[in-house]
This record gives C-alpha cells, structure tokens and sequence, in this order.
C-alpha cells in the first residue's frame, strides 16, 4: 500500500488521491486498542496459566522421576503404592479413579439424556423454567456436602442392601454413585441445549411422515444433537475423573489394587488431597510423586478433551 | 505491519508483567516479631536450686494469660492436638488478648517437627515421640535448639468393632502379625479366630503414632522387615484424621484400628477396646508403664523464641501448670512429678 501511494504521489495531477486514501484508512482510536489489548489479554492469561501449571508438574515430576530408585515403567505398571517403603506403582490409583468414575457416567448419562430428552421434548416451558434451575441448584451444591451424602446417606444404604461384610464402610461404589448425582446436572443442561438447537423444520418433518413424539426424541433428535450429546458426557468424565471431596470422604484413603467397587481404595486426587494436607515432608520422593500423579491426571483429562473434540468434529451434523 | 508491532510490542509488555506476577515461595508471616508483651517476664532468680518452683515466692507457671498478646503458632502430632486445644481454650478463656492469632494445627507429629525445624514457621511443636536426631540437624541448620517438655501419658489404644467378640486380648507377636503382610485373615493370626478378611485402619506414615507403632511393635516382633510387612498388609487405610479411623472401625465388624486413648474415651460406646498382654490401658497401668503400649507426649519449642516471644514462653509455662489437671477430661494421663518438673525446669533454664 504504501508502496504504491509512494509511486503514485510523483503525478501531481494524482495527489489528492492520496489524500483520500489517508482519509480511509482506519483512524486508530486509542479506546479501541484499549479494549482490543484487554480482550487479548484475558485470552492469553488462561494460556498461560496452563503453561504455567503444565511447567510446575513438569517441573516436580522431573524430579521425582529423576529418582534412580523410580523407574518410569515401575510407576505406570506397578501394583503397590507404598512411597514409604519404595512401591511406586500408580495402577492401584489409577483402576479406582476410573472405577469410580465410570460408576458416576453409568449414573449421570442415561439420566442426564432422559432428563435433557424430557426438558427439550416433552416439558411444557412452564414445566421447563421451575425444572431447571431446580435441577441447576444440584450443581451449585458444595462437593464436600456430596463427599458427606455418600458418606452417610448412600454408605449404609448400599450396606443394608449387599450386607456389612461385602460393602466396606469407605467404598468406591457409594462415591462413584453420589459423584454420578453431581454430574447429572452438567450432562443434562449440555444435552438440553444441544437437542433445543437441532431445527423444528426436523421434528416437524417427522410428524408429517407420522412418527410419535418418543420416535421423532429418540430417532430424530437424539441422533441430530450426538456431538453435543457426546461432548457433554466427555465433559462429565473429565468431571468425575478431577473430582476430589467426595472420593477423599467417601472412598477410602488406602491405595487399594482391586476391581470391585464395594471395596475400599484411594484415587489418584484422593491420595493428593491427603498428602498435600500437611502429612508429608518436602523434597522426599513421596511429596514429589502427588506432582507426578497430577501430572498423569492432567494428561488423562487432557486426553479426554481431545477425544471429545475429535469425537464431536466426527459426528457433527450441520443443518442449514 | 503496524498492528504485528503492536502485538509484538503487548506480548513484551505482557510477559514482563507476568514474570513479576510470577509464584514465589510463599511468605511465612510467622518469624514477624510480636508487638512486645506489656509485662516483663519473671526472671529466674532460682534457677540453680533443682526444686526451683516450689522455693521461689512467685511462681512462674501461674501466668496470668490476660497480660499477653501477639501471635502464637503450633502445629504437630494429631495425639497431642486435644491436649494442647483445651490448654489453647482455657488460656483464652482466662483472658488472652491475641485471640485470633493462637494457631494450632493437627498435621503429625513428622509434619509438625518439618514446619518448627525445616521452615520455622511454628512456635511451638507437639510431638507424640521423642524428636528424631535428623530433625534436630534440620534445627540446628536455622538456629533452633529444641527444648523438650512432657506434658503427658497416651496409652495407644488397640480397638476393633463392638461386635468382635472373639477378640478381647492380643499378645504383642499377635498384634504385629495382625496388621503385617504375614496375615490376610484373622485366623492366620490365631486359629480360634474366624476366616475373615482383616480390615486394617492405621494412622498416616508421618504421624508419632506411626512411628512408635513400628518402632515398638512391628520392629520388636519382626526387626527390620516390620515397617514394610506393615505397608504391605492388604485392606490398610491410613488417614491423619483419627476420626476417619473411628468411623472406619465403628462401621467394620472385621476391621482393627489403633490411634490414641483420647480417641477411644471420646468414642467408647462405639468400639472396643483390646488388652495387649493382659493388660488393659487405664490410668494405673498407663501411670506405671506396665501397659506395653504407654508413651510420653511432648511439645517442643525454642530458647531464642521463648525469650523473642515472650507470649510463647507464657503459653508453655501456662500449659506445663495445668496440663495434668486438664489431660483426665481429654482421655490421656498425667505425666508423673517429676517429668513434670523436668519439664518446669527446662522451661526455667531457657529464661535469660
């Protein structure tokens, strides 16, 4: 451009077209730039908030695997977790943070989508606007009151149930259960508005080939709204693998190589809760290893949010 | 190209900024000096004589909490913790001023020595074991000599679930063997017992109690092998909170559990308690150390902080006066005269 008006200014004749081109060109206002500068930094302060966090696991877990007595191996197929004694296998944590989490999914999801269904489908919107927020408050209850409903409440429940001697007092199952009921308003308000945006030319033209409304829900709708349908449960099991309170209280606080949920055995965010509340002394390998485990829980969640956006680019469907 | 400068320019700026935002340790306010009390200490005339307290005519352990104030910080042992809370509410109780800043932690006994010797950031440790040789290393390295005070007797409590029946005594070989990796089921420990699994409920690797459950339990029974054969038992679930301990045993007809006595007197209609070699912990035996599971309990502190913070020396001077009349309510045991004495008079050699 420049470039250009410099040739140009040569003609005399052609002069005053560079003065209106200086006119056009966009006047720098300082209050623009302001706000342009503030919106670029409120985007880069959660970039670099992660890099931040992902420099200081790093940072730690370098440590602990520069360890000799740790090997990288060791850590991700041993089966006993004992820092004190030089166990250092992750597996006992890792099996009960997706035992429980898949507990919580097994809850959430079909409830989530059948509540979702019911919300966008079937509720008249005067139904709608009491239902929601009343199922929203679920979500603003504190995790620590969760960790204590599963510990008093959903326990004993499960013990009168399966009796005292197969369902231990900390238990996976009635943590995995109450996290479930956490995470159910979440999948449900996401599905909600995935199937609310799928057009009504779809569901009316289902109707007009004579489908009812549960097949114009589960046939139509349903299947058009997947990938946000999809999202959303990925979403929940970031969720539910992240969550601390409830697993802390309710699920046991020994690490535990099991599979069945009606014992005791401690998560991977279980077991740093505990270590990081003050029982540990500093620059051991057993204070080093909770940065070690938040850094396997980050790749893990990590993981699943990339999934989750392969998984909804694949099955979106793209109407009008 | 103008705006790219721009851009360049904002991300510059930004980064500087971001590195001066950038995580530093974080600042421990305690080493701040208090406001200096308004009282001058009593001097330690008598220091010499060996029954200094009873000789001189003020004694310095009747402090008047009412003439104090400024911060006071504690942290350590979760067996000490009720001991020291009731001390803290009777000591405010009698009118001490800094009320907001009497802080006291339930973190262990190892985590409470790492705060007062590591980072100093307490006044005064509570401790349910002697303090290790390491962590006096780790003192002297930022000038701290720690003084040692007996404030009482725990007789650790074995307990299992009020519907355990078949257990109601347990030799110390038993007991060892009851929570190593030796034994999964309760009859592999003792064939009268029933074939069911043991749930172990044991206190947090760096709690006191721990420690001296390995040292003088497992270690006596199974030497060198013991702390690992203990880590390595399955069903085992540790926890700093006793509390979680209490509930697992009270909810867990197989589980056995042991923490300190407080704990068992405060829960005693939910658990059961076991003898250890026919003895069973109550005030004589804990008194006369026949119970094999009695154990001192401590709090620590420094001379050069006592004399800087002259609130600290009287909160430890208050405390060594009252503990033994307290420590029955708590559900621990007086430690006998003349460890309490021990104690006055380490607390009079630390006065200028």
């Amino acid at each position: 451009m420049e470039n250009i008006s410099r040739i140009t200014t040569r003609k005399t004749p052609l002069v005053w077209k560079k003065d209106v081109s200086e006119n056009l060109q966009k006047k720098i206002r300082p209050t623009e730039a302001i706000i342009q500068a503030f919106l670029f930094f409120c985007g880069v302060v959660s970039i670099l908030t992660t890099i931040g966090i992902v420099f200081e696991l790093g940072k730690e877990a370098w440590l602990f695997f520069g360890n000799p007595d740790i090997s990288i191996v060791e850590f991700l197929t041993g089966t006993s977790w004992q820092p004190k004694i030089g166990n250092f296998g992750v597996l006992p944590l890792l099996t009960s943070t997706l035992i429980t989490s898949l507990i919580a999914m097994v809850v959430a999801l079909p409830l989530g989508i059948a509540t979702a269904i019911f919300l966008s489908e079937y509720a008249a919107p005067k139904t709608r606007s009491i239902l929601k927020p009343i199922l929203e408050i679920l979500a603003g209850v504190p995790t620590v009151v969760y960790g204590y409903f599963a510990l008093t409440f959903m326990t004993p429940l499960l013990r009168s149930l399966f009796g005292n001697n197969t369902v231990d007092v900390y238990n996976m199952a009635s943590a995995g259960l109450v996290m479930g009921i956490m995470i159910l308003p979440l999948i449900s308000s996401m599905s909600e508005d995935a199937l609310s945006a799928v057009p009504r030319s779809l569901r009316e033209g289902a109707y007009a080939l004579g489908a009812t409304k549960l097949e114009t829900a589960v046939q139509i709708v349903v299947p058009a709204a997947l990938s946000g349908i999809i999202a959303a449960f990925i979403i929940g099991i970031s969720r539910a693998v992240g969550e601390t309170m409830i697993v802390a209280v309710a699920a046991g606080s020994g690490p535990n190589f099991t599979f069945n949920p009606f014992e005791a055995a401690e998560t991977m965010t279980g077991y740093i809760a505990r270590i990081s509340g003050g029982d540990l002394s500093y620059n051991t390998p057993d204070y080093n290893s909770i940065f070690a485990i938040g850094l396997l829980l980050f790749v893990v969640t990590l993981g699943l949010n990339f999934l989750s956006r392969a998984i909804s680019r694949r099955f979106r469907e793209v109407y009008e | 190209m103008r705006r790219i400068f721009s851009v360049i320019l904002f991300v510059t700026v930004l980064s500087v900024v971001v590195a001066a935002c950038s995580p530093t340790a974080s600042a421990t306010p305690t080493n701040e000096v208090a406001p200096t009390a308004v009282v001058e200490q009593p001097t330690a005339t008598a220091a010499v004589e060996p029954t200094a307290t009873e000789v001189m005519e003020t004694d310095p352990f009747d402090v008047n909490p009412a003439d104090y104030s400024g911060d006071i910080v504690m942290a350590g042992s979760s067996t000490v913790y009720p001991v020291s809370e009731k001390i803290v509410e009777i000591f405010k109780a009698d009118g001490y001023e800094g009320k907001g800043s009497l802080k006291l932690d339930s973190i262990g006994s190892g985590a409470g020595f790492e705060r007062f010797c590591t980072t100093g950031e307490t006044d005064i440790s509570n401790a349910s074991r002697a303090i290790k040789d390491s962590e006096v290393e780790a003192c002297a390295a930022i000038n701290r000599t720690p003084i040692e005070f007996r404030v009482g007797t725990d007789a650790l409590a074995i307990v299992v679930n009020p519907s355990n029946t078949f257990a109601t005594n347990v030799t110390l070989e038993e007991l060892a063997k009851l929570f190593s990796a030796e034994a999964d089921q309760w009859s592999d420990v003792n064939p009268d017992w029933p074939a069911e699994d043991i749930h172990r409920y044991v206190p947090g690797t760096d709690s006191g109690t721990y420690d001296f459950f390995i040292e003088f339990v497992m270690a006596e029974v199974l030497g060198d092998s013991g702390e690992e054969s203990f880590l390595g038992a399955a069903n085992l679930q540790a926890s700093e909170d006793d509390n979680v301990l209490v509930q697992g045993v009270e909810g867990d007809p197989f589980a056995i559990g042991f923490f300190g006595f407080a704990y068992y007197q405060e829960n005693m209609d939910k658990l059961s308690i076991l003898s250890v070699e026919g003895i069973t912990p109550d005030f004589d035996t804990a008194e006369a150390g026949t119970y094999p599971l009695a154990r001192p309990l401590y709090i620590y502190s420094d001379a050069t902080i006592m004399q800087e913070k002259p609130q600290v020396a009287a909160f430890i001077a208050y405390y060594l006066g009252n503990v033994s009349d307290i420590i029955g309510e708590v559900g621990y045991f007086p430690a006998s005269e003349e460890a309490i004495d021990a104690a006055k008079q380490a607390w009079l050699d630390a006065q200028p």
